[in-house]
């Protein structure tokens, strides 16, 4: 694990960055439900976006690494978007 | 014995990383985390949709406990008011009536909004109790747990919070009132402000002035969740106290299949790098970190919502 994060620093900081960006950004819509759907939107993109960008970056990419992103940013997203109901 | 083999196989197929299932834990790949989206889509609707009604009939009480009072409300309203710089308003039991007729209204016909679905707006409620306005306004609120809480969140959004702020208002009635909606049991809090039509100077409650035509009404209400509901009229009878709400079931839910899902990468991180096995997936570091991320904000979700 620390040799993975040594090596994809940057990558891990742009990952906490948005994480807690779009967390807090969750927080402070509360309560508003709408609002709060459209950021939970833009996490799951951003996270789906990272995982295939840092894949392609480093020449570790398939088409199931692509859906294994697809599939949990999907499945967060549903998550965050069901409590709001 | 056969079927304890099994049983321990279709086990360790699904969590332990083996040739089999590619070194992956096979809750892991795509199509069963595919599966698990659609389980939650599918019992997430149902808990929320389908398990107020199914409650009912067992009997039990699903719904939103909360503990906000009539006093409560108006002093948080004047509070923020005076941090202001603002007159505090006072209270009108026209306005009160009003309030209470508009929340028993959204609980017989089953709606929430300001406006019913007949088309009765709700100014009409000022009108029915005889308070003929200059300048009108509403707030709703349901599902809150505490006036806090709802009051920081009517003060989050501009509408709302025009109608707390406004210097036009006079006077506020508050109804809170417990009741079912939609199959569960919830606290809903009417807010009106008013200021009498002939600018007469604020009345106490009691006592109130209504003539004229009524003037401008304020922009729309803001709609809060439900507090725990005064009950204003005598003949209202009593509800029991909710066991539980939809909320919480669906985050239970949730929070298990999280659980479930970040033990898994952390077995399977520890399992490879025992193995030293070289596959080409997704990061479980990244994964662990969005899923608590999620399950962070899922677990600190309050209820309560603005319309």
């Amino acid at each position: 694990m620390k040799k993975q994060l040594k090596h994809h620093l940057i990558a891990y900081l742009v990952l906490t960055m948005g994480l807690l960006t779009f967390a807090l950004a969750y927080v402070s819509v509360w309560p508003d439900h709408k609002r709060m759907r459209l950021v939970a939107l833009g996490l799951v993109a951003f996270y789906f976006f990272w995982g295939t960008v840092t894949h392609v970056k480093t020449k570790r990419i398939t088409t199931r690494v692509v859906y294994e992103y697809a599939t949990i940013s999907l499945l967060a997203g549903l998550a965050l978007t069901l409590v709001t109901l | 014995m056969k079927l304890y083999r099994q049983v321990s196989r279709t086990i360790s197929h699904l969590f332990h990383p083996q040739r089999a299932n590619n070194y992956r834990a096979k809750l892991l790949h795509p199509e069963m985390l595919l599966f698990l989206a659609m389980f939650i889509v599918m019992v997430g609707l149902g808990l929320v949709y389908f398990s107020p009604i199914f409650s009912q009939k067992m009997g039990a009480v699903l719904g939103y406990a909360a503990d906000i009072s009539q006093a409560d409300v108006i002093s948080q309203t004047n509070a923020q008011r005076m941090l202001l710089g603002l007159p505090p308003l006072k209270e009108s039991r026209l306005l009160d009536q009003a309030a209470y007729l508009k929340a028993q209204d959204m609980f017989n016909k089953q709606y929430w909004a300001h406006v019913s679905p007949e088309g009765v707006e709700p100014w009409s409620f000022f009108k029915q109790v005889g308070y003929e306005y200059r300048y009108a306004g509403e707030n709703l609120a349901k599902d809150f747990a505490t006036t806090e809480s709802m009051v920081l969140a009517w003060m989050k959004s501009p509408k709302h919070k025009e109608n707390i702020i406004n210097p036009h208002y006079t006077q506020i009635g508050v109804a809170v009132k417990n009741g079912v909606l939609n199959g569960v049991e919830t606290t809903l809090v009417v807010q009106m402000f008013g200021s009498p039509r002939n600018g007469l100077p604020s009345l106490a409650s009691g006592d109130e002035t209504t003539q004229s035509n009524p003037a401008k009404l304020s922009n729309t209400t803001t709609e809060f969740y439900p507090a725990k509901a005064q009950v204003l009229s005598k003949t209202e009878s009593l509800l029991p106290e909710p066991e539980f709400s939809p909320l919480i079931l669906v985050k239970s839910l949730l929070l298990s299949i999280g659980v479930m899902l970040v033990a898994v990468l952390v077995y399977d991180l520890v399992m490879i790098r025992k193995k030293h096995a070289l596959r080409v997936v997704g990061k479980n570091l990244a994964h662990l970190m969005f899923l608590v991320t999620v399950m962070f904000l899922i677990f600190f979700f309050k209820s309560g919502s603005i319309n």
